[in-house]
Formats: C-alpha cells, structure tokens, sequence
C-alpha cells in the first residue's frame, strides 16, 4: 500500500519520468497502431520494430554518443528503408508481403545484431546500454528522455486529429479515396511515418521484439468493444495509457521485474479479457447468447407440445404429466423440468400435483410457435421447391426466429394458408376469439 | 422444376451449409442421373461453388447428408475428381505442368509412396488428351489462362475417375480452349463419365449440357434441359433472393442461431 | 576444431531451417514461423524448470506441443473472436513472448537462460558445452547432436511426406477432395517447426531462426521455378551462409548468428537483383530489349 501512494504521488521525479515516459509512449503507438491495425498491416509495426536496430548502432558508430537524438534519426532512417524495401520486394518480384516482411524484419535485426556485437567487443565505455534498446529500459528512463518523447508524442497526437478523416478513409477504402482525389500516396507516406516514428520512441520502453504488441494488441482489444473509429482509438488509447502505468508501477514495486514484458503482459491481458467479455463479439457474450437461445427454444418446443397434445385431444386446458409429454418428444427429464418450471414462472403454464396446463397466455404462445412452423412448411416446399417430407426439421428451428414482422410478411405472402403441406390445421390467431 | 432420378450417381438431401451461421445453401435436395454433363447456374453469391465443396466436403455441412455412388464421399474419393477453379492456387508456384498433372494420380498412390513411371505415363496421356503434351516440363507460371486451365483438365483426367466435379472450367480462357475442353467434357459423358460444371455463361448451356441445375440458395430447378432450361425458371433465378428467406438468413447470422433445433 | 564444430552446427541449423521455410514460404505462413519461433520462449523456460537442464528430450517434445498450441491460439483469435489473421499472430506472440521473459526474470536463479542469447544465441559457445558420458567419454559439442538429430528428423519428414506437403501446400482444395487431410500436414509441419526452433535456439536465438527459414527459400524461390532444386538451392545456401557468416563474424568480431543473417540478406539481394528470370536489373534489361525491338 505504501508503495502504492509513494508511486502514484508521483512525487519521486524517476518514477514521474518512468510513469510518464511510458503512458505517453503507450498512447502515441495505441493511436497509431489502430490505423496499421484496420488497414491489415498489423505486421509491418513489428517488421519496423526490429528494422531500428541497425539504424540505432550506426548512429552510435558514427556519432560516438548515445544522444537520443542522434539514435532516433538513425532508427528513423533504417525504419523508414525496411518499409520501403518491403513494398519493393512485393512489387518487383513474386515474393508475397508475409515473406517480404519476415525476410526485412530478421535480415535487419541480425546486421544490427551483428552491428551491436561489434560495438561491444570494440571495448568503447560509451556503448554500455546500448543493447537496453533489445528489451526497453522503461525503468532507467531519465528526463531528457522523456523531453524527447513529450515531443514526439505530441507530433504523433497532432498528426491523428489533423489527419483523422484522412486516415479514416484508407483505412476504410483505399480505392475509393482515391477515387475522390484524395492524395493517397501522400497519405500513406505522412501514416507510415507516424508508425516508424511511434516504433522509434516505443521501443526504448518495451524493446525491440515486443514493439509489435504496443501497435497491435490495444488496438485489436479496442476493436472488441466498439465498431465507430472514435471510440476505438480513445479505447485503444486507454488500454495502453493503463498497461503503460501499471508496467511501470510492478517494475517500481518488485524492481527486478522488467517493465516492458509487463507493459506487453498487461495489454496482451486486457485484450484477452476483452475477447472474453466484450458485449456483442466477446465469447463468453456469444455463449450466453447461445444458452439463453437454448432456453428460448426449450421452452417454446414445450408450449408447442402442449398445444399439439391438445390439438389431438380437442382440448387445450387438459393437464398434462412428464410421461405424456415425453412420448410426444423424448426431452430428457431434467431439461424437461426445467423447462417447465420456467413456464410456471412465466405464467404460460400452471401446475397441480406433478402435472401441468396452458394458462391463456401459453395458449397463444404456442398456437404461434405452431402456426409458425406449419407456415414455414408452407414457404418452404412452395418458394424452395423442398418436398414436404424434408420441411419438417428446417421448420423445427426457424419457428424460433422468426420476429412478428417476418410472420405478418409470410402470412401475406402465402396469403393466409389454411393448412400445411402435411394438411395439418394452421391455427390463426382470429380462432381462439370466436 | 425439380426432377428426380432413380439410381442417381449423386444424391444429396437436406443439405444446408452455413457461413458464419448464415445460410448460402438452404435445404437443397438433389439427384443426378448417371453419364449426364451437368451444368450449374445461379447468380453470384448463389452458392454454386459452395455446392461442389460441400458435396467434397471442403466446406462443412450445417445438415443433411451426400451420397455419391451409393456411398459416403470418404468411401468414394478415388473415383471422384475434384478441379477447383484456377484462381484459388498460386501459379507462380514452383512446379512443372507434370507436376500438376502427376497430382491427380496422388490419391491412389498412399501415404509416403512416390509417383512410378506408370503415373508419369498416365499424367502424359492426359496431357495429350487436352493438347498440353508439348508443355509437360514448362513451369506453370509461364502458362496462359486457358493454359491453366487445361492443366487443371488433365490432373482430373489423370485420376480416372467417374463422377467429376468442375468450379467454373471455362472462366478466363479463350475460345478455342473453352472449345477443346467441352469436347473433352462431352466425350467423357459419352463414356458413362457424370460432369457436374459450375458456369456463367448462360448464352452456352443448351449447346453445352444435357442437364441444368439452377440454384440461388435454394434450388430452383434441376432437369434435363428441355424441362429446366426455361425463361420462368431463369427469372425465379436470377431475379433476386427470396426476400424473407434473405431476411431470416441474415438473423440467422446475427444472433448466431443455431442450424438445427437439436433438443 | 572449434571453426569447424560451429560451421557444422550452423549448416545443420540452416538447412533444416531453410527447407522448412521453404513450404513456409509458399503457403503465405512465413510469419506464423516467425511467431513461433518468439512463443517458444515461455515453453522452453517451462521445461527448464521442471527438467533442470537445458539437453533434455522434455525439452524438444515440449516444443512441438508448444508450437502446435502458438497456431492453435492464432486460429482461435481468428475465427473465434473475428479478429484479422496478421493481428491475431501480432497478439499471440508477443503476449507468450512477454511470457517467457518475464518467466526468465521471476526465476532467473534457477533458469540459465538469459535474455540476450534468447534473441541471438551464443554459437560460438557451442565448442565449450561438450557431451561428456558418465565414463568420462568426451563426444563433442552437445548442440551438434542435437542439431543433427534433429536435421535427420526434418530430412525424413520431408522425404516421407514429400508428396501430401507439396499438395496440400499448393493446392489445399485438391487435396481435400482426394482425400489427404490438410489439418493435419498444417499440424506436423507446424509441429516441426517448432522442433527446429527449440533446437536452433540456443546457438542462433529466436529471430535469427527466422532469418534461417525466410531468408534462403526467398531466395531461392527467384533462382528457380522447379521445387526439388528450390530445396536443393536452400540447402546450399545454407552452408555458404554458415560458413561465410562464420568467417564475416571473425573479422568484424561480432555474433556468428548475426552475421549469418547478414549473409542471408546479402545473398537475397544478389538473387533480387541478378536472378536471370527475376532479378529486377536482368528483366529491365529485358524491357529494354523488348522496347528497341518492337
């Protein structure tokens, strides 16, 4: 706990340096990543990420200092080639884009690896850190640092607003952004040098090899929650904010813990969690979809079968017990009380001593379901051409989807059929009334 | 329009196939004769492709069942031939027109065994078959469109088997190639061969095949062509989807509903 | 000696490497190799756990299971929750690469492994670490058994399996329809990649494994229009890299590992440049011709 106040009083400068060094880089590359993210070139982040390693060691050769500035013009520079030596690749030869980039992203990295070994062995004092940039030194941040990254964050939020609608059209439709005469290449050129800049500051927080994930997993997490673009990059732009801070706080509470793997582990977890729970796409959110759809259909095949036993019988208030229902449709017992107690609960069916009835309301419910199926029989072997005897099972599972105004539409097309293909009675709703 | 054959070479009942819960073939029942050159049409997006891997069960089947010869398609695969369309491989692929063509004769090879003489010598008889002899040893990417697709004619041919199942054969090549395959085409049926052909060009069919089979997710007609070849049939299918079977497939889709009740 | 144990191990990594990568190559997975070779890293901590040591067999076997399991995650992001194939490789790897660093860091007294070597391994040490019997028997470097063994593992899968990988590589659909299931060839070659990973790892890390799979099928594949000789070229390609990355590292004294990939990148880019049926410099030459002719 008191770690906790301590860090988030932020009154230590390292840890402000820390915290705010790694937000701000979290941010930058979550808003940027969104746009890579929707164009499909999720990839071509962690081919730049690792494009930055010979650029970084060359400025280092040739300047001798490890002046950020200097490193990051030289990661600029390499960044930028391996992109376009990419695009070169795919359109100059038969070589397709997954090769191209892998093929850049490891030939780079191992003549920086190559680059750094070097250095190292050169025996120069100077170099020690360099090789901070394979894995991030989001702990060892200093201020000038983070002077650094203030501005160059600050570029990268200014080039999203000014360029949002722009980016939002190629990331949406390139042709057609062309097609309205907007400079698509320019674009493109002004999108991807916001990437390699974000990559650029990234990685001297979370490395090389895990760049890739600042990009893409917050903005794949963000995607999860929302499909209006706005949203997804002030999502994408929290998820990283958050992962940012709380790498740095776990590296502050249990310094031995490195701050970019937990940057990387916290994002990869709220991207998990949201591919479990986001309403609409998340999974657990399709499976209850799913059971409550079972329910649904449960109870609703349960009302069919009482209307059914009281069409035969003539007599729809009769009561019915398990055994009467099972040879109707062999339900298993469990679901089948199951079933029926939700019934009771719903007012749709009433009981008495280990035997149920149709309340009105269940009447009608199942008189529908009914109607449903048999008017769904209809359409099929008239519109479909399916002999009647295949009807029966399609029939079955449509009757439960189908919304009062699909049923109005079918009952005017077919024209208020009387009976269905098996001549069984379509029991219309005027019926129960007379 | 549906006609129905006695001792069909292919039998298909209640078959629905889903993408992403949506259906694009819904409820389709269908039987083939044997030895009939089978053309199938539809609109785009009708499914017709989708037919031809489901009943090779490339696609996964929502329900229903296929028979081909009387057997599941499992038992059966060494006596049909499947020719996909052209643009769903790669042709800069590093492979020679023998090398595609010797494909064919994979199926009966088994595991682990490599292609003999025999094979080579069946996959250059095929080859002369479709006029591609001279070409046996060119790499496929230096091919011609209906180049391509003589080469796809021959790999079927080399498996030899009876029923075979064609995904647009005649899409992108020229006219003396779409001229020599359905001369193939044509020959094989005379031999007893069962062609089942997915095409668009609707200006050929009576010239091209003895029976049709016109599909827009559903099944329209199916009949020899006299019967199922007709401008009322023509404009159930090509005039649109059925609006509330579009209609339910689409909530089919968006609640994630189940093909079938299976409680 | 020392030379030729580490060129000999380089070769053995390269060509196994290089003629997986090949079918890599061509079925557009190039960078579900570069994923798996990042997402063995927490299964490879895992098994130096539980085995102590780095040359158990728990090791390799833990690989493949890790492997399959890196492809099985990438596909259930993907049809599952809808999210696109590059971001759902992009997700997976990095999320187990983070994994396996942060395990590296949580037990970095029990686990000799350490972050750097993970990224580009340590060839030259490969001479030091030595397999040595309970006799006393010295047997020579550990890593050339292990490499080696697992070359003739990748030898013999490929020449087994040389006709179902070749079709269902090229041509998945056919190869459903006659029967040869692509599921399952998809699982073993990915199976075997992760085996080579694990057995590359040590001598030239993570993405330097990448580079050995990518890097000589690419070039290969603009050398020729033939499979059997695009392996053969890999393989080739394969020893000049390890050799000449060899002799590159001793000069400049830096990694072995990275100068193979520089190699490897320099190699491309001839055959870019240069390949008679490819090379961009030879076929503007040709455009040229083309033009003053017509």
């Amino acid at each position: 706990m008191e770690d906790f106040i301590t860090f988030f009083s932020f009154e230590n400068p390292n840890i402000r340096y820390v915290a705010g060094g790694s937000v701000l880089l979290a941010i930058s590359s979550a808003l940027v990543g969104c746009f890579t993210f929707l164009k499909k070139k999720a990839l071509v982040g962690d081919a730049v990420a690792h494009a930055v390693l010979p650029g970084i060691c060359l400025a280092f050769l040739i300047s001798g200092t490890k002046n950020p500035v200097y490193l990051i013009i030289g990661a600029f520079i390499t960044g930028w080639l391996s992109l376009i030596l990419i695009d070169v690749i795919t359109r100059k030869s038969k070589i397709k884009e997954d090769t191209a980039i892998g093929l850049i992203l490891s030939v780079f990295f191992g003549i920086g690896i190559l680059l750094l070994t070097m250095i190292q062995h050169s025996g120069n004092a100077a170099q020690t850190g360099l090789d901070s940039f394979l894995f991030g030194k989001a702990a060892a941040l200093v201020g000038q640092d983070l002077m650094v990254f203030s501005v160059i964050s600050i570029c990268l939020l200014l080039g999203v607003i000014l360029f949002y609608k722009e980016f939002a059209l190629i990331s949406f439709d390139e042709d057609f952004a062309k097609s309205i005469g907007f400079p698509v290449k320019r674009l493109e050129l002004a999108l991807t040098t916001l990437t390699v800049l974000a990559v650029v500051t990234g990685i001297q927080a979370v490395g090389v090899v895990l760049m890739a994930a600042m990009l893409i997993t917050p903005a794949a997490a963000a995607r999860f929650w929302t499909n209006q673009l706005s949203i997804m990059l002030l999502l994408a732009a929290i998820f990283g904010a958050f992962s940012g801070i709380s790498g740095a706080y776990i590296s502050y509470v249990a310094p031995s813990m490195p701050t970019g793997p937990w940057i990387v582990m916290v994002i990869s977890m709220i991207a998990i969690v949201s591919f479990f729970v986001a309403p609409e796409k998340g999974i657990l959110y399709k499976l209850i979809r799913q059971s409550k759809i079972k329910k649904r259909i449960l109870t609703e095949n349960i009302l069919k079968l009482f209307y059914q036993l009281g069409e035969i019988d003539n007599n729809f208030n009769e009561h019915r017990n398990l055994s009467q229902i099972q040879a109707k449709r062999p339900i298993k017992t469990p679901t089948l009380t199951l079933g029926l107690k939700r019934l009771t609960h719903q007012g749709f069916l009433k009981t008495q001593k280990g035997s149920w009835y149709l309340t009105d309301q269940g009447r009608l419910k199942g008189q529908r379901i009914v109607k449903l199926h048999r008017l769904w029989e209809v359409y099929l072997t008239k519109y479909l051409r399916i002999a009647p005897d295949h009807v029966h099972e399609d029939a079955d599972n449509i009757e439960h989807i189908l919304t009062p105004e699909l049923e109005v539409k079918l009952e005017a097309l077919l024209q208020y059929p009387t009976s269905d293909p098996h001549e069984s009675n379509i029991p219309y709703n005027k019926s129960l009334k007379n | 329009m549906i006609v129905n054959v006695d001792d069909p070479v292919l039998e298909i009942h209640d078959l629905t196939v889903t993408y992403s819960k949506k259906p694009v073939l819904w409820g389709i029942d269908l039987t083939l004769p044997k030895g009939a050159l089978v053309g199938v049409i539809g609109p785009n997006g009708a499914g017709k492709s989708t037919l031809i891997k489901a009943i090779m069960e490339i696609v996964p089947l929502s329900s229903g069942w296929v028979e081909i010869l009387q057997k599941p398609i499992a038992e059966v695969r060494s006596r049909v031939s499947y020719v996909p369309q052209k643009e769903s491989v790669d042709w800069d692929f590093p492979a020679s027109v023998r090398d595609v063509v010797v494909m064919g004769r994979y199926a009966e090879l088994g595991l682990f065994k490599r292609p003999r003489k025999a094979d080579y010598q069946a996959a250059d008889y095929a080859l002369e078959q479709v006029n591609m002899l001279p070409y046996s040893s060119r790499q496929i990417s230096q091919l011609s469109g209906g180049q391509q697709q003589r080469v796809f004619l021959a790999r079927a041919l080399a498996q030899n088997a009876e029923i075979y199942f064609m995904d647009e054969p005649f899409a992108g090549v020229d006219a003396a190639t779409e001229k020599a395959i359905i001369g193939i085409l044509k020959t094989m049926s005379e031999e007893g061969k069962t062609v089942i052909v997915v095409h668009h060009d609707l200006q050929t069919v009576t010239q091209y095949f003895d029976w049709v089979v016109q599909l827009n997710t559903r099944l329209v007609a199916s009949g020899p062509i006299e019967q199922a070849f007709t401008q009322e049939l023509l404009q159930e299918t090509y005039g649109g989807k059925l609006s509330i079977l579009s209609e339910v497939g689409n909530l089919l889709k968006k609640q994630q509903f189940p093909t079938r009740d299976l409680t | 000696m020392d030379a030729i144990y580490i060129i000999s191990a380089g070769t053995l990594v390269a060509i196994s490497c290089g003629l997986l990568g090949c079918f890599l190559v061509l079925r557009k997975m190039a960078m579900v190799g570069d994923a798996i070779s990042h997402a063995v890293l927490p299964g490879i901590v895992i098994a130096f756990l539980i085995s102590g040591s780095r040359d158990s067999i728990i090791m390799l076997l833990g690989a493949g299971v890790i492997g399959i399991l890196t492809t099985v995650l990438i596909e259930f992001f993907h049809k599952k929750g809808n999210l696109q194939t590059d971001a759902s490789i992009g997700v997976t790897f990095t999320w187990l690469f983070a994994l396996g660093v942060i395990l590296i860091s949580v037990f970095a007294n029990e686990v000799d492994l350490d972050q750097d070597c993970v990224l580009h391994g340590e060839i030259a040490y490969i001479p030091l670490d030595l397999w040595i019997t309970d006799s006393g028997l010295i047997l020579g470097p550990r890593v050339l058994y292990v490499s080696g063994f697992v070359f003739i593992l990748i030898i013999l899968f490929i020449t087994l399996g040389y006709k179902e990988l070749y079709l269902t590589t090229f041509d998945p659909a056919f190869a459903t329809a006659i029967g040869i299931s692509t599921v399952l060839w998809h699982y073993l070659l990915m199976a075997a990649v992760s085996l080579t990973t694990v057995a590359s790892f040590e001598s030239v890390g993570a993405i330097l494994v990448v580079a050995l799979m990518i890097a000589p099928p690419a070039t290969a594949y603009l050398l020729t229009e033939s499979f059997p000789k695009m392996l053969l070229i890999t393989a080739i390609l394969g020893v000049i890299i390890s050799v000449a990355g060899y002799f590159l590292a001793a000069y400049l004294d830096g990694s072995i590992a990275g100068a193979m990939s520089s190699v490897a990148g320099l190699l491309f880019v001839l055959a870019f440049l240069f390949s008679p049926s490819e090379g961009i410099v030879f076929s503007k030459a040709q455009h040229k011709e083309i033009k003053t002719n017509g």
